[in-house]
Protein backbone atom coordinates (compact mmCIF):
# COMPACT_ATOMS: atom_id res chain seq x y z
CA UNK A 1 0.00 0.00 0.00
CA UNK A 2 3.10 2.36 0.93
CA UNK A 3 4.06 2.34 -2.61
CA UNK A 4 1.11 3.29 -4.30
CA UNK A 5 0.51 5.76 -1.96
CA UNK A 6 3.85 6.89 -2.86
CA UNK A 7 3.39 6.25 -6.32
CA UNK A 8 -0.05 8.18 -6.33
CA UNK A 9 1.24 10.89 -3.99
CA UNK A 10 4.05 11.75 -7.06
CA UNK A 11 1.72 12.04 -9.53
CA UNK A 12 0.11 14.85 -7.51
CA UNK A 13 2.95 16.50 -6.74
CA UNK A 14 4.60 15.56 -10.43
CA UNK A 15 2.61 18.19 -12.03
CA UNK A 16 4.45 20.88 -9.73
CA UNK A 17 7.91 19.07 -9.70
CA UNK A 18 8.13 18.26 -13.15
CA UNK A 19 6.40 20.95 -15.40
CA UNK A 20 7.90 23.70 -13.12
CA UNK A 21 11.32 21.85 -11.75
CA UNK A 22 11.40 23.46 -8.81
CA UNK A 23 14.00 22.31 -6.16
CA UNK A 24 16.01 23.53 -3.88
CA UNK A 25 20.01 23.83 -5.18
CA UNK A 26 20.83 22.36 -2.10
CA UNK A 27 23.84 19.53 -3.04
CA UNK A 28 24.91 21.24 -6.63
CA UNK A 29 24.37 23.27 -8.76
CA UNK A 30 23.98 21.07 -11.84
CA UNK A 31 21.01 22.32 -14.33
CA UNK A 32 20.57 18.66 -16.34
CA UNK A 33 16.99 17.97 -15.50
CA UNK A 34 18.14 14.65 -13.89
CA UNK A 35 20.84 15.71 -11.93
CA UNK A 36 18.03 18.43 -10.61
CA UNK A 37 15.88 15.79 -9.98
CA UNK A 38 18.92 13.99 -7.93
CA UNK A 39 19.26 17.38 -5.62
CA UNK A 40 15.11 17.77 -5.38
CA UNK A 41 14.23 14.17 -4.20
CA UNK A 42 17.49 14.19 -1.70
CA UNK A 43 16.67 17.48 -0.63
CA UNK A 44 12.60 16.37 0.11
CA UNK A 45 13.94 13.12 2.09
CA UNK A 46 16.12 15.21 4.00
CA UNK A 47 13.11 17.95 4.74
CA UNK A 48 11.44 14.33 5.38
CA UNK A 49 13.66 12.80 7.90
CA UNK A 50 13.47 15.99 10.25
CA UNK A 51 10.23 17.09 9.86
CA UNK A 52 9.28 13.75 10.76
CA UNK A 53 11.51 13.36 13.61
CA UNK A 54 9.79 16.87 14.82
CA UNK A 55 6.23 16.17 14.27
CA UNK A 56 7.02 12.47 15.92
CA UNK A 57 8.06 14.14 19.29
CA UNK A 58 5.67 16.74 19.54
CA UNK A 59 2.57 14.51 18.44
CA UNK A 60 3.87 11.69 20.92
CA UNK A 61 4.61 14.05 23.97
CA UNK A 62 2.51 17.11 23.28
CA UNK A 63 -0.65 16.45 21.30
CA UNK A 64 -1.56 13.01 22.22
CA UNK A 65 -1.10 13.65 26.33
CA UNK A 66 -3.36 16.67 25.93
CA UNK A 67 -5.93 14.76 23.38
CA UNK A 68 -5.25 17.28 20.91
CA UNK A 69 -5.20 14.27 18.39
CA UNK A 70 -7.41 16.30 15.45
CA UNK A 71 -4.60 19.13 15.34
CA UNK A 72 -2.36 16.32 13.71
CA UNK A 73 -2.63 17.56 10.08
CA UNK A 74 -2.23 21.54 11.03
CA UNK A 75 0.57 20.12 13.10
CA UNK A 76 2.31 18.41 10.26
CA UNK A 77 1.83 21.03 7.93
CA UNK A 78 3.47 23.66 10.40
CA UNK A 79 6.23 21.45 10.94
CA UNK A 80 7.02 20.76 7.59
CA UNK A 81 6.87 24.56 6.74
CA UNK A 82 9.22 25.46 9.28
CA UNK A 83 11.69 23.20 8.72
CA UNK A 84 11.70 23.80 5.10
CA UNK A 85 12.36 27.39 6.03
CA UNK A 86 15.14 26.48 7.72
CA UNK A 87 17.05 24.31 5.52
CA UNK A 88 16.35 27.18 2.64
CA UNK A 89 17.38 30.07 4.93
CA UNK A 90 21.27 27.55 5.70
CA UNK A 91 20.88 26.44 2.23
CA UNK A 92 20.86 30.02 1.35
CA UNK A 93 23.95 30.75 3.94
CA UNK A 94 26.13 28.23 2.76
CA UNK A 95 25.54 28.17 -0.59
CA UNK A 96 24.38 31.15 -2.06
CA UNK A 97 22.46 30.48 -5.38
CA UNK A 98 21.41 32.99 -7.72
CA UNK A 99 18.10 32.27 -7.63
CA UNK A 100 16.52 34.30 -4.83
CA UNK A 101 13.10 33.81 -5.96
CA UNK A 102 12.77 30.50 -5.48
CA UNK A 103 11.23 30.66 -1.82
CA UNK A 104 8.05 31.65 -2.76
CA UNK A 105 7.26 28.83 -5.26
CA UNK A 106 9.07 26.20 -3.03
CA UNK A 107 6.70 26.89 -0.07
CA UNK A 108 3.06 25.93 -1.72
CA UNK A 109 5.26 23.46 -3.31
CA UNK A 110 5.82 21.38 0.25
CA UNK A 111 2.83 22.37 1.92
CA UNK A 112 1.07 20.32 -1.08
CA UNK A 113 3.68 17.60 -1.36
CA UNK A 114 1.52 14.93 -0.75
CA UNK A 115 4.90 12.18 -0.58
CA UNK A 116 6.25 14.23 2.64
CA UNK A 117 2.43 15.15 4.20
CA UNK A 118 1.07 11.35 3.14
CA UNK A 119 4.29 9.49 4.36
CA UNK A 120 4.36 11.23 7.71
CA UNK A 121 0.46 11.24 8.53
CA UNK A 122 0.40 7.36 7.34
CA UNK A 123 3.24 6.43 9.33
CA UNK A 124 1.56 8.79 12.59
CA UNK A 125 -1.84 6.59 12.32
CA UNK A 126 0.10 3.42 12.88
CA UNK A 127 1.30 4.07 16.23
CA UNK A 128 4.60 3.22 15.43
CA UNK A 129 7.87 3.35 18.10
CA UNK A 130 10.24 5.97 17.08
CA UNK A 131 13.25 3.76 15.33
CA UNK A 132 10.36 1.91 13.12
CA UNK A 133 9.03 4.91 12.35
CA UNK A 134 12.04 6.86 10.62
CA UNK A 135 12.60 3.44 9.10
CA UNK A 136 9.52 3.59 7.10
CA UNK A 137 9.99 7.09 6.59
CA UNK A 138 13.70 6.41 5.25
CA UNK A 139 12.31 4.01 3.23
CA UNK A 140 9.42 6.01 2.05
CA UNK A 141 12.20 8.63 1.10
CA UNK A 142 14.33 6.25 -0.81
CA UNK A 143 11.44 5.02 -2.67
CA UNK A 144 10.31 8.15 -3.72
CA UNK A 145 13.60 9.32 -4.65
CA UNK A 146 14.07 6.38 -7.25
CA UNK A 147 10.56 7.14 -8.39
CA UNK A 148 10.87 10.34 -8.88
CA UNK A 149 15.05 10.43 -10.72
CA UNK A 150 13.27 7.49 -13.35
CA UNK A 151 10.49 9.90 -13.68
CA UNK A 152 12.41 12.61 -14.53
CA UNK A 153 14.82 10.38 -16.63
CA UNK A 154 11.80 8.92 -18.59
CA UNK A 155 10.08 12.19 -19.70
CA UNK A 156 13.16 13.32 -21.02
CA UNK A 157 13.40 10.24 -23.05
CA UNK A 158 9.86 10.93 -23.72
CA UNK A 159 10.37 14.16 -25.02
CA UNK A 160 12.67 13.56 -27.71
CA UNK A 161 9.83 10.88 -29.42
CA UNK A 162 7.40 11.59 -31.36
CA UNK A 163 3.71 11.55 -29.19
CA UNK A 164 0.83 11.99 -31.19
CA UNK A 165 -0.85 15.48 -30.37
CA UNK A 166 -3.72 14.91 -28.04
CA UNK A 167 -1.36 12.95 -25.76
CA UNK A 168 1.63 15.45 -25.60
CA UNK A 169 2.99 17.16 -22.07
CA UNK A 170 0.35 15.90 -19.21
CA UNK A 171 -1.32 13.20 -20.52
CA UNK A 172 1.21 10.51 -21.48
CA UNK A 173 2.97 11.18 -18.52
CA UNK A 174 -0.16 10.11 -16.92
CA UNK A 175 0.07 7.00 -18.81
CA UNK A 176 3.70 6.18 -18.19
CA UNK A 177 2.67 6.42 -14.19
CA UNK A 178 -0.39 3.95 -14.88
CA UNK A 179 2.02 1.82 -16.65
CA UNK A 180 4.50 1.80 -13.99
CA UNK A 181 1.44 1.03 -11.27
CA UNK A 182 0.56 -2.14 -13.62
CA UNK A 183 4.12 -3.06 -13.42
CA UNK A 184 4.38 -2.97 -9.78
CA UNK A 185 1.15 -4.11 -8.65
CA UNK A 186 3.32 -7.37 -9.63
CA UNK A 187 4.73 -6.50 -6.11
CA UNK A 188 1.47 -6.89 -4.65
CA UNK A 189 1.56 -10.17 -2.09
CA UNK A 190 4.66 -8.52 -0.43
CA UNK A 191 2.66 -6.61 2.54
CA UNK A 192 0.53 -10.10 3.76
CA UNK B 1 11.84 26.07 -18.67
CA UNK B 2 15.28 25.74 -20.09
CA UNK B 3 16.11 22.19 -21.36
CA UNK B 4 19.65 20.99 -21.75
CA UNK B 5 19.35 17.29 -23.59
CA UNK B 6 22.11 15.08 -25.59
CA UNK B 7 21.82 15.49 -28.97
CA UNK B 8 22.03 11.59 -29.70
CA UNK B 9 18.45 10.32 -30.37
CA UNK B 10 17.57 7.29 -27.98
CA UNK B 11 16.35 5.95 -31.39
CA UNK B 12 19.36 4.98 -33.33
CA UNK B 13 20.20 1.25 -33.41
CA UNK B 14 23.52 -0.34 -33.59
CA UNK B 15 22.48 -2.65 -35.96
CA UNK B 16 22.84 -3.04 -39.73
CA UNK B 17 19.51 -4.42 -39.59
CA UNK B 18 16.38 -2.88 -41.06
CA UNK B 19 13.27 -3.11 -39.07
CA UNK B 20 11.76 -4.74 -41.63
CA UNK B 21 14.33 -8.02 -41.82
CA UNK B 22 14.54 -7.69 -38.08
CA UNK B 23 10.54 -8.42 -37.10
CA UNK B 24 10.39 -10.80 -40.23
CA UNK B 25 13.96 -13.09 -38.55
CA UNK B 26 12.27 -12.83 -34.96
CA UNK B 27 9.08 -13.83 -37.00
CA UNK B 28 10.99 -16.93 -38.05
CA UNK B 29 12.42 -17.86 -34.85
CA UNK B 30 8.97 -18.23 -33.07
CA UNK B 31 8.33 -21.09 -35.40
CA UNK B 32 10.33 -23.63 -33.08
CA UNK B 33 8.02 -22.25 -29.84
CA UNK B 34 5.08 -22.37 -31.82
CA UNK B 35 5.42 -25.83 -33.23
CA UNK B 36 6.73 -27.73 -29.96
CA UNK B 37 3.53 -25.75 -28.28
CA UNK B 38 1.31 -27.22 -31.31
CA UNK B 39 3.19 -30.72 -30.53
CA UNK B 40 2.36 -30.86 -26.71
CA UNK B 41 -0.45 -28.86 -26.38
CA UNK B 42 -2.41 -29.13 -29.72
CA UNK B 43 -3.36 -26.40 -32.44
CA UNK B 44 -4.73 -23.89 -30.14
CA UNK B 45 -2.32 -21.62 -30.27
CA UNK B 46 -2.36 -21.37 -34.07
CA UNK B 47 -5.59 -19.83 -33.73
CA UNK B 48 -4.86 -17.39 -31.09
CA UNK B 49 -2.37 -16.29 -33.11
CA UNK B 50 -4.51 -15.75 -36.59
CA UNK B 51 -6.54 -14.33 -34.62
CA UNK B 52 -4.81 -11.82 -32.42
CA UNK B 53 -2.58 -11.14 -36.19
CA UNK B 54 -5.65 -10.07 -37.49
CA UNK B 55 -6.68 -8.11 -34.60
CA UNK B 56 -3.37 -6.56 -34.43
CA UNK B 57 -3.43 -4.92 -38.20
CA UNK B 58 -6.75 -4.01 -37.90
CA UNK B 59 -5.62 -2.06 -34.88
CA UNK B 60 -2.15 -1.06 -36.78
CA UNK B 61 -4.43 0.63 -39.62
CA UNK B 62 -7.02 2.07 -37.42
CA UNK B 63 -3.75 3.54 -35.27
CA UNK B 64 -1.84 5.00 -38.22
CA UNK B 65 -5.30 6.33 -39.58
CA UNK B 66 -5.46 8.32 -36.82
CA UNK B 67 -1.99 9.52 -36.72
CA UNK B 68 -1.97 10.37 -40.16
CA UNK B 69 0.28 8.54 -41.20
CA UNK B 70 0.34 5.83 -43.87
CA UNK B 71 -0.75 2.28 -43.11
CA UNK B 72 1.12 0.42 -45.65
CA UNK B 73 4.33 0.81 -44.77
CA UNK B 74 3.99 -0.08 -41.48
CA UNK B 75 2.14 -3.30 -41.90
CA UNK B 76 4.97 -4.62 -44.17
CA UNK B 77 7.15 -4.38 -41.41
CA UNK B 78 5.60 -7.09 -39.89
CA UNK B 79 6.20 -5.61 -36.10
CA UNK B 80 2.68 -5.67 -35.29
CA UNK B 81 1.75 -9.24 -36.37
CA UNK B 82 5.29 -10.01 -34.30
CA UNK B 83 3.36 -8.28 -31.03
CA UNK B 84 0.71 -10.08 -31.62
CA UNK B 85 2.20 -13.52 -32.00
CA UNK B 86 4.74 -12.89 -28.86
CA UNK B 87 1.61 -12.19 -26.69
CA UNK B 88 -0.16 -15.01 -28.04
CA UNK B 89 3.04 -17.14 -27.15
CA UNK B 90 2.45 -15.62 -23.72
CA UNK B 91 -0.55 -16.35 -22.82
CA UNK B 92 -2.54 -19.31 -22.47
CA UNK B 93 -3.07 -21.60 -25.89
CA UNK B 94 -6.90 -21.73 -26.32
CA UNK B 95 -7.89 -18.34 -24.79
CA UNK B 96 -10.99 -17.06 -25.67
CA UNK B 97 -10.83 -14.10 -28.56
CA UNK B 98 -11.89 -11.24 -26.03
CA UNK B 99 -8.77 -11.71 -23.84
CA UNK B 100 -6.87 -11.81 -27.17
CA UNK B 101 -8.65 -9.06 -28.64
CA UNK B 102 -8.19 -6.60 -24.97
CA UNK B 103 -4.32 -7.66 -25.44
CA UNK B 104 -3.43 -6.62 -28.25
CA UNK B 105 -5.24 -3.14 -28.76
CA UNK B 106 -3.51 -2.62 -25.26
CA UNK B 107 -0.18 -3.63 -26.68
CA UNK B 108 -0.90 -1.82 -30.36
CA UNK B 109 -2.58 1.25 -29.03
CA UNK B 110 -1.70 2.20 -25.60
CA UNK B 111 1.85 1.10 -25.76
CA UNK B 112 3.08 1.39 -28.70
CA UNK B 113 1.44 4.10 -30.70
CA UNK B 114 0.46 6.18 -27.88
CA UNK B 115 4.48 6.39 -27.12
CA UNK B 116 4.48 7.35 -30.98
CA UNK B 117 5.81 4.08 -32.12
CA UNK B 118 7.55 0.82 -31.12
CA UNK B 119 10.87 1.59 -31.43
CA UNK B 120 9.91 5.05 -29.33
CA UNK B 121 7.91 3.08 -27.03
CA UNK B 122 9.11 3.74 -23.45
CA UNK B 123 7.51 0.17 -22.10
CA UNK B 124 7.28 -3.14 -23.68
CA UNK B 125 4.31 -3.25 -25.88
CA UNK B 126 3.75 -6.86 -25.96
CA UNK B 127 4.05 -6.90 -21.62
CA UNK B 128 1.65 -4.18 -21.45
CA UNK B 129 -0.74 -6.46 -23.11
CA UNK B 130 0.10 -9.17 -20.81
CA UNK B 131 0.32 -7.70 -17.29
CA UNK B 132 -3.33 -5.80 -18.63
CA UNK B 133 -4.77 -8.99 -19.12
CA UNK B 134 -3.13 -11.08 -15.93
CA UNK B 135 -4.60 -8.07 -13.71
CA UNK B 136 -8.00 -7.95 -15.52
CA UNK B 137 -8.35 -11.41 -15.79
CA UNK B 138 -6.69 -13.54 -13.62
CA UNK B 139 -8.43 -16.89 -14.10
CA UNK B 140 -8.38 -16.90 -17.78
CA UNK B 141 -4.76 -15.90 -17.82
CA UNK B 142 -3.35 -18.88 -15.82
CA UNK B 143 -6.02 -21.74 -16.77
CA UNK B 144 -3.27 -24.16 -19.10
CA UNK B 145 -4.48 -27.11 -20.51
CA UNK B 146 -3.43 -30.20 -19.60
CA UNK B 147 -0.52 -31.21 -22.57
CA UNK B 148 -0.90 -34.07 -24.87
CA UNK B 149 0.62 -36.37 -22.30
CA UNK B 150 -2.84 -36.89 -20.17
CA UNK B 151 -5.50 -35.92 -22.68
CA UNK B 152 -5.32 -35.89 -26.60
CA UNK B 153 -4.92 -32.74 -27.91
CA UNK B 154 -8.70 -30.57 -28.88
CA UNK B 155 -8.60 -30.98 -32.87
CA UNK B 156 -8.40 -27.45 -35.26
CA UNK B 157 -12.08 -27.56 -34.85
CA UNK B 158 -12.12 -27.57 -31.34
CA UNK B 159 -9.45 -25.14 -31.14
CA UNK B 160 -11.90 -22.92 -32.91
CA UNK B 161 -14.65 -23.23 -30.84
CA UNK B 162 -12.50 -22.32 -27.58
CA UNK B 163 -11.32 -19.61 -29.23
CA UNK B 164 -14.83 -18.11 -30.98
CA UNK B 165 -17.74 -20.04 -28.80
CA UNK B 166 -15.40 -20.34 -25.18
CA UNK B 167 -18.94 -21.51 -23.97
CA UNK B 168 -19.08 -24.73 -26.05
CA UNK B 169 -15.41 -25.70 -24.97
CA UNK B 170 -14.95 -28.15 -22.07
CA UNK B 171 -11.91 -26.31 -20.86
CA UNK B 172 -10.12 -28.46 -18.87
CA UNK B 173 -7.14 -26.97 -16.82
CA UNK B 174 -4.15 -28.32 -14.83
CA UNK B 175 -1.61 -26.61 -12.53
CA UNK B 176 1.75 -25.20 -14.09
CA UNK B 177 4.87 -26.09 -12.49
CA UNK B 178 5.94 -22.53 -11.46
CA UNK B 179 1.82 -23.02 -9.48
CA UNK B 180 2.99 -26.26 -8.19
CA UNK B 181 5.98 -25.14 -6.47
CA UNK B 182 4.21 -21.86 -5.28
CA UNK B 183 1.58 -24.11 -3.39
CA UNK B 184 3.97 -26.51 -1.87
CA UNK B 185 4.16 -26.18 1.58
CA UNK B 186 4.95 -29.50 2.95
CA UNK B 187 6.60 -31.78 0.19
CA UNK B 188 9.91 -32.05 -0.16
CA UNK B 189 11.22 -31.74 -4.08
CA UNK B 190 11.26 -35.19 -5.24
CA UNK B 191 7.81 -35.91 -3.43
CA UNK B 192 6.28 -33.20 -5.16
CA UNK B 193 7.84 -34.64 -8.66
CA UNK B 194 6.69 -38.21 -7.86
CA UNK B 195 3.01 -36.54 -7.02
CA UNK B 196 2.33 -34.63 -9.50
CA UNK B 197 2.86 -36.36 -12.93
CA UNK B 198 2.45 -32.90 -14.88
CA UNK B 199 5.94 -32.39 -14.01
CA UNK B 200 8.88 -33.43 -16.70
CA UNK B 201 12.36 -34.14 -16.42
CA UNK B 202 13.10 -30.27 -15.11
CA UNK B 203 10.29 -28.85 -15.19
CA UNK B 204 6.57 -29.36 -16.50
CA UNK B 205 6.42 -31.87 -19.18
CA UNK B 206 6.22 -30.18 -22.68
CA UNK B 207 6.76 -27.09 -20.84
CA UNK B 208 10.93 -27.41 -20.80
CA UNK B 209 10.89 -28.31 -24.95
CA UNK B 210 9.12 -25.62 -25.32
CA UNK B 211 11.28 -23.58 -23.17
CA UNK B 212 14.16 -25.17 -25.06
CA UNK B 213 12.89 -24.27 -28.60
CA UNK B 214 12.56 -20.78 -27.12
CA UNK B 215 16.64 -20.97 -25.98
CA UNK B 216 16.99 -22.73 -29.38
CA UNK B 217 16.21 -19.73 -31.42
CA UNK B 218 17.48 -17.06 -29.06
CA UNK B 219 20.69 -18.39 -29.84
CA UNK B 220 19.47 -18.69 -33.47
CA UNK B 221 18.70 -15.08 -33.56
CA UNK B 222 22.08 -14.01 -31.20
CA UNK B 223 24.14 -15.82 -34.28
CA UNK B 224 22.52 -13.47 -36.98
CA UNK B 225 23.10 -10.16 -34.76
CA UNK B 226 19.42 -9.11 -33.91
CA UNK B 227 20.32 -8.30 -30.30
CA UNK B 228 23.77 -8.76 -28.02
CA UNK B 229 24.25 -11.43 -25.72
CA UNK B 230 24.60 -8.48 -22.74
CA UNK B 231 20.27 -8.81 -21.78
CA UNK B 232 19.75 -12.01 -21.69
CA UNK B 233 22.88 -13.52 -20.21
CA UNK B 234 22.67 -11.50 -17.20
CA UNK B 235 18.69 -12.21 -16.86
CA UNK B 236 19.34 -15.78 -17.10
CA UNK B 237 22.36 -15.34 -15.13
CA UNK B 238 20.80 -13.89 -12.46
CA UNK B 239 17.69 -16.18 -12.17
CA UNK B 240 20.29 -18.90 -12.09
CA UNK B 241 21.93 -17.27 -8.96
CA UNK B 242 19.26 -16.39 -7.02
CA UNK B 243 17.68 -19.95 -7.52
CA UNK B 244 21.25 -21.77 -6.35
CA UNK B 245 21.20 -19.38 -3.12
CA UNK B 246 17.63 -20.75 -2.26
CA UNK B 247 17.76 -24.22 -3.40
CA UNK B 248 18.77 -25.59 -0.33
CA UNK B 249 18.99 -29.61 -2.15
CA UNK B 250 15.37 -29.92 -2.38
CA UNK B 251 13.41 -29.36 1.07
CA UNK B 252 9.65 -28.30 1.46
CA UNK B 253 11.19 -24.84 1.70
CA UNK B 254 12.80 -24.89 -1.20
CA UNK B 255 13.02 -22.31 -3.84
CA UNK B 256 13.27 -24.95 -6.77
CA UNK B 257 16.66 -26.12 -8.69
CA UNK B 258 18.08 -23.42 -10.93
CA UNK B 259 17.44 -25.51 -14.38
CA UNK B 260 13.94 -25.52 -12.93
CA UNK B 261 13.43 -21.91 -13.00
CA UNK B 262 15.28 -21.24 -16.40
CA UNK B 263 12.89 -23.72 -17.99
CA UNK B 264 9.46 -22.66 -16.56
CA UNK B 265 7.40 -20.14 -16.72
CA UNK B 266 8.16 -17.29 -19.42
CA UNK B 267 12.30 -17.49 -18.71
CA UNK B 268 13.44 -17.98 -22.12
CA UNK B 269 10.66 -16.44 -23.65
CA UNK B 270 11.05 -13.22 -21.75
CA UNK B 271 14.85 -13.78 -22.25
CA UNK B 272 15.37 -13.54 -25.52
CA UNK B 273 11.82 -12.61 -26.86
CA UNK B 274 11.36 -10.07 -24.85
CA UNK B 275 13.97 -8.37 -23.38
CA UNK B 276 15.64 -8.31 -26.66
CA UNK B 277 12.95 -5.99 -28.26
CA UNK B 278 14.58 -2.23 -28.91
CA UNK B 279 11.81 -0.21 -27.58
CA UNK B 280 12.98 -0.13 -23.63
CA UNK B 281 16.20 -1.50 -23.34
CA UNK B 282 19.64 0.69 -22.61
CA UNK B 283 21.84 1.42 -25.53
CA UNK B 284 24.99 0.89 -23.42
CA UNK B 285 26.27 -3.03 -23.17
CA UNK B 286 26.79 -1.78 -19.44
CA UNK B 287 23.25 -0.78 -19.50
CA UNK B 288 21.87 -3.51 -20.69
CA UNK B 289 23.72 -6.04 -18.39
CA UNK B 290 22.42 -4.41 -14.71
CA UNK B 291 18.76 -4.44 -17.02
CA UNK B 292 19.09 -8.01 -17.74
CA UNK B 293 20.18 -8.55 -14.09
CA UNK B 294 17.55 -6.52 -12.47
CA UNK B 295 15.02 -7.83 -14.23
CA UNK B 296 16.23 -11.87 -13.30
CA UNK B 297 16.41 -10.61 -9.78
CA UNK B 298 12.96 -9.21 -10.13
CA UNK B 299 11.25 -12.29 -11.44
CA UNK B 300 13.01 -14.73 -8.94
CA UNK B 301 11.92 -11.85 -6.20
CA UNK B 302 8.10 -12.13 -7.83
CA UNK B 303 7.89 -15.92 -8.19
CA UNK B 304 8.77 -17.01 -4.65
CA UNK B 305 7.13 -14.01 -2.63
CA UNK B 306 4.43 -12.12 -4.62
CA UNK B 307 0.74 -13.44 -5.70
CA UNK B 308 1.51 -14.21 -9.60
CA UNK B 309 2.98 -16.87 -10.54
CA UNK B 310 5.49 -15.77 -12.83
CA UNK B 311 6.63 -11.97 -13.05
CA UNK B 312 8.51 -11.76 -16.35
CA UNK B 313 5.50 -8.91 -17.40
CA UNK B 314 6.10 -6.97 -13.94
CA UNK B 315 9.71 -7.13 -13.90
CA UNK B 316 9.89 -5.87 -17.41
CA UNK B 317 7.66 -3.17 -17.02
CA UNK B 318 9.22 -1.81 -13.93
CA UNK B 319 12.76 -2.09 -15.51
CA UNK B 320 11.71 -0.40 -18.88
CA UNK B 321 11.11 2.63 -16.81
CA UNK B 322 14.07 2.63 -15.50
CA UNK B 323 16.02 2.50 -18.64
CA UNK B 324 16.38 6.29 -19.10
CA UNK B 325 17.73 6.52 -15.68
CA UNK B 326 20.14 3.71 -16.70
CA UNK B 327 21.41 5.21 -19.74
CA UNK B 328 21.69 8.14 -18.43
CA UNK B 329 24.04 6.74 -15.54
CA UNK B 330 25.68 4.35 -17.83
CA UNK B 331 26.44 6.47 -20.64
CA UNK B 332 28.09 5.14 -24.43
CA UNK B 333 31.44 6.82 -24.22
CA UNK B 334 31.03 8.63 -27.01
CA UNK B 335 28.34 11.00 -25.03
CA UNK B 336 30.30 11.91 -22.41
CA UNK B 337 29.64 15.08 -19.53
CA UNK B 338 30.67 17.76 -21.72
CA UNK B 339 28.03 16.65 -24.15
CA UNK B 340 25.26 16.23 -21.70
CA UNK B 341 25.90 19.20 -19.22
Amino acid sequence: MEIYALILSAVLVSNYVLEKNFYLPLFSNSSHPIDRAIDFSLTTALILMLSSSLIFALYKYIFLPSELKLLRIILTFMTIEITTRVIYSISQQTCPSPSKGQLPFFLPLTLINCTILGAILINLSKDLDFLTYIVEIFFSAIVFSIFLISFIAAKERISHTEIPKPFQGLPIYFVTIGFVALGSSGFNGFLN
Amino acid sequence: MEREVTKSSPNTLNSDLTPESAARTVLIATIPGITATIFFYGPGILVNILWGSMIAVLSEILALKLRKQSPLSTIKDFSAILTATLLCMSIPPYSPWWLIAIGVFSSLILAKHIFGGARQAIFNPVMIGYAVLLISFPIEMTSWQPSTHFSEAPTFLAALKACFAPDYFDAKTMATPLDILRHNKALTTSDLWLSHPQLGHWSGKGLEWISIAYLASGLWMLKKGLFTWHAPFSMLLAITLASVVFYDYGSSASGGSPIFHLLSGGTMLGAFFIITQPGGSPRSAVGKIIFGGLIGILIYIIRSEGLYPDGIAFSVLVMNFATPLIDHLARPNNATKSNVA
